[in-house]
């Protein structure tokens, strides 16, 4: 029997998906007859819904302030990072890189590697995850190695210029440099360095959150990356199944993957960029992917966090359009894209040119 | 322009780690957003603390939104939390002075989007108040009633360990006095939210 001295066991049971269906529809019954019993029966409902919200909640809660603790404490102990230009970067990193032992090297990947979450397989969706390297959280570690090495004296350690990099690559040899949005996203200062290691400090000209594209302009007014463009970017879209490559810096080296268009749209039907299937890791957002003449076709932007192949690139026309507004704002400067190309056809040949054409996005915040 | 680090994480694994209480993700969404909140709060003339406050129940709003099965969140997470803080903080200088800040409030909310999340932030202020009324009323109840709801429905203790506290026989005993006393506390709640 169902009545007010035992409503609350009943809304308790209903809330927890205990009754069965004789006993739903028994109540239903009960509840459609007896108006007191009705309110009753919701008011018991929306205090135990009250309840354990009210535990959740708190749960939630114990572990905010936990983290705000933690975080408290961090904030605390580190102060703001100098910001200075090293213009002999590549020379300190020269003279550790050797030093650093095996160890290093492992504790760096390994840095990476166990730096996810531990998923519930159930609620597995496809996932989209920037490419951008946080250099910070690499950095500790090695630091670490490197400062254990150095008990005895000197405490010294290395630079790296940035707090985040991404890849890039040049739109006009005077120094546009197309990356991501995300890469450069709240940046207090930005570098452009080349492949032989020099850096240059760089300003962000435009940005389009929506494409995920932003342009940057080194400062230097003598700059030039050599010859003229060696590429084109190009106007039409890709075909699916189009072999395609790229090339970027997800560590100090320039690095060569190839693969194909394995989907005219990209992340969740997006029609403005493609779904590849190439290898891509953290540090290479913004890099350039190239047909098999060479010319640019879309630039990554991301990859689905759950597969190792899956990439997604933004159409090559996304930048095109943003250099097109930006000739419309300002007439009495024009860039002038490249229209011709001067690659060869041997793959080797072509990337000895264009690895000085694409650069690393080092980012500070 | 409000800025932000960026994280390897995408947005919709921190939200979703955050509604499953995944300490790691918790930890990332304060370096992500904390420094800056901090930074916005500072300079409108609060303490360090404030910002902690205010960027805990931005949290709290944002959890409760997630737990919805529609929820979907239209814009980037730091957008979000940053129109949700801003507006708890807002509400916060409101409560706590004479003055209104609408004005102001309007003036920095500087577009429709961040509009959007009143909603968000009026809810969850509301099951604040709701939660508060619920402590009040179990408080009013007096011991035993009081622990015993409290262990069953916070601490998630069993009935029997509950039944061995509270010096009850057995674990259908203590059953039977949880339900009298849950039947207190819902007269108590009820009434106590019609007052106010």
């Amino acid at each position: 029997m169902i009545h007010l001295l035992n409503i609350e066991e009943w809304a308790e049971r209903y809330k927890d998906g205990d009754l069965s269906t004789a006993e739903i529809k028994a109540l239903h019954t009960a509840l459609d007859e007896d108006k007191v019993l009705n309110a009753s029966f919701q008011q018991a409902l929306q205090l135990q819904v009250l309840l354990s919200e009210k535990k959740s909640a708190a749960a939630i809660r114990e572990s905010l302030k936990r983290a705000a603790a933690e975080h408290k404490k961090l904030a605390a102990g580190t102060p703001a990072p100098a910001m200075q230009i090293k213009t002999s970067f590549s020379a300190r990193l020269r003279r550790y890189w050797k030093p650093l032992s095996a160890a290093a090297v492992i504790a760096l990947f390994s840095s990476l590697l166990t730096y996810t979450f531990t998923r519930d397989n159930r609620q597995d969706q496809n996932q989209y995850t920037q490419l951008q390297k946080d250099i910070a959280s690499l950095k500790h570690s090695q630091n670490q190695i490197i400062s254990n090495m150095n008990k005895k004296g000197s405490g010294t350690h290395i630079d790296y210029p940035g707090d985040y990099s991404g890849s890039g690559f040049a739109i006009t040899n005077d120094g546009l440099v197309a990356t991501n949005y995300h890469v450069v996203e709240g940046a207090d200062s930005v570098f452009v360095q080349l492949n032989d290691g020099s850096y240059y400090r760089a300003n962000i000209l435009t940005a389009n959150p929506q494409s995920d594209l932003a342009i940057l302009k080194i400062t230097d007014k003598d700059f030039v990356f050599g010859k003229a463009l060696p590429y084109m970017i190009s106007k039409n879209p890709s075909a699916l199944g189009q072999k395609i490559f790229s090339i970027g810096y997800p560590q100090d080296n320039v690095v060569y993957n190839e693969g194909y268009i394995s989907s005219e749209h990209g992340y969740n039907g997006d029609t403005a960029s493609y779904q590849l299937e190439i290898t891509a890791n953290p540090g290479q957002s913004g890099a350039p992917i190239l047909d098999n003449n060479g010319n640019i076709v879309g630039i990554i932007t991301g990859k689905k966090t759950n597969t190792n192949g899956t990439t997604y690139a933004v159409h090559a026309n996304e930048l095109l359009a943003m250099i097109n507004n930006l000739n419309n704002l300002t007439k009495d400067q024009k860039i002038n894209l490249n229209t011709k190309n001067r690659l060869s056809s041997s793959r080797p040949d072509q990337i000895k040119v264009l690895r000085d054409y694409v650069c690393a996005v080092r980012v500070y915040k | 322009m409000l800025v932000s680090k960026t994280s390897i994480y995408s947005d919709s694994e921190l939200i979703e780690g955050l509604s499953r209480n995944n300490s790691q993700a918790i930890r990332e969404i304060y370096r992500l957003y904390q420094s800056m909140l901090t930074k916005w709060i500072v300079t409108r003339g609060g303490a360090e603390n404030d910002a902690y406050d205010i960027f805990q129940e931005g949290l709290m709003v944002l959890y409760e939104k997630a737990q919805k099965p529609e929820f979907a969140l239209t814009c980037k997470l730091s957008t979000y939390l940053f129109a949700v803080c801003k507006r708890l903080w807002f509400k916060k200088l409101e409560s706590s002075s004479q003055v209104s800040f609408l004005q102001e409030m309007e003036d920095e909310e500087d577009n429709d989007m961040e509009a959007q999340y009143h909603d968000d932030v009026s809810h969850h202020l509301e099951k604040e108040v709701n939660f508060q009324l619920l402590e009040n009323a179990m408080s009013q109840l007096g011991e035993p009633c009081n622990g015993l709801l409290k262990a069953f429905y916070l601490e998630e203790k069993n009935m029997q360990d509950i039944a061995k506290q509270f010096g009850y026989t057995n674990a259908e005993n203590a059953k039977t006095q949880k339900y009298k006393c849950l039947n207190r506390l819902k007269k108590l709640f009820f009434s106590s939210r019609k007052t106010t």
